[in-house]
């Protein structure tokens, strides 16, 4: 059987998943590896995720570093409850 | 008093419609974390799903009927415009607000209309029940088309409105035509 493609919304929750499990930040290509994107992806994603407010970038030594905002885990929250009602409804966004 | 059957029926439309709120809730906030439209369609959906419930609560413990009949319209109407809010294709703009409840008002009584028809149809003889009833007919058919248009369920939605426009002006012609003719209208005596 054929894995459903996964949802926006789907893949920033794992990334919010991954970041809080990681104490809240850890690098992009991990991120990206992890979460079984591309890392262009995964930059266009934390790039309206930044602009949201919902993730930070911090370029340590080259490396950019994704940090989850509390605006961030506020949003892990939500999403953790209506995970049924987004993915049914198809309220991606 | 309230009937307790009444009440179990009013009990049970509460109950949803605190659900409903709760979720709305949900995705209000999560429409303020992302400000994405597509979620607000859902919070907007689920609002007045939640509204829907809350009259129709009211409809069915009301004891007077001139109240329980316009809180059971406004609850459909309701319904429908939250329904719709999920229906609309995802344009990615505000349109399924505004311009959705005209349209969707319109299609409405192009229903009524229809059920109207038939309903007439049903109650009359020879001629005039076929007339009426393709007349009815036709009227769901522009109803239909408005909603496909409005959804994008369907792409023929066109090819279905002049379908429908066509068979209702051309047997609402017919029909008067007949009728206003020489030994049908009140200007001759029909023999039995």
């Amino acid at each position: 059987m054929v894995p459903r493609k996964r949802t926006r919304l789907e893949i920033v929750e794992a990334i919010l998943e991954y970041l809080v499990n990681s104490g809240g930040e850890a690098p992009a290509t991990r991120v990206a590896t992890a979460n079984g994107l591309a890392y262009d992806r995964l930059m266009s994603l934390v790039e309206d995720l930044q602009g949201k407010g919902i993730l930070l970038v911090n370029s340590v030594e080259g490396r950019k570093i994704l940090v989850v905002t509390s605006r961030g885990l506020e949003l892990l929250s939500e999403l953790r409850r209506l995970r049924r009602v987004i993915r049914d409804f198809g309220l991606d966004f | 008093m309230v009937n307790p059957d009444k009440a179990i029926l009013a009990f049970i439309e509460l109950v949803s419609m605190i659900a409903f709120t709760i979720i709305s809730l949900r995705l209000y906030r999560l429409y303020r974390l992302l400000k994405s439209i597509n979620i607000l369609r859902g919070a907007v959906c689920f609002s007045l799903l939640s509204m829907s419930q809350a009259l129709m609560a009211f409809s069915v413990v009301s004891d007077n009927p001139r109240t329980a009949m316009a809180l059971y319209a406004s609850s459909s109407v309701l319904a429908a415009g939250g329904l719709y809010s999920l229906a609309a294709p995802h344009q990615g703009n505000y349109g399924f607000i505004t311009v959705g409840g005209l349209k969707l008002g319109i299609s409405v009584l192009d229903y009524v209309a229809g059920m109207l028809g038939l309903a007439a149809s049903y109650n009359s003889r020879g001629v005039a029940r076929i007339f009426l009833a393709v007349i009815g007919f036709s009227y769901m058919v522009r109803g239909a088309s408005l909603i496909a248009n409005m959804t994008g369920v369907m792409q023929g939605y066109v090819a279905l409105l002049v379908l429908g426009e066509i068979v209702r002006a051309t047997s609402a012609a017919v029909f008067s035509l007949f009728y206003a003719s020489p030994g049908h209208g009140s200007g001759a005596e029909e023999e039995d």
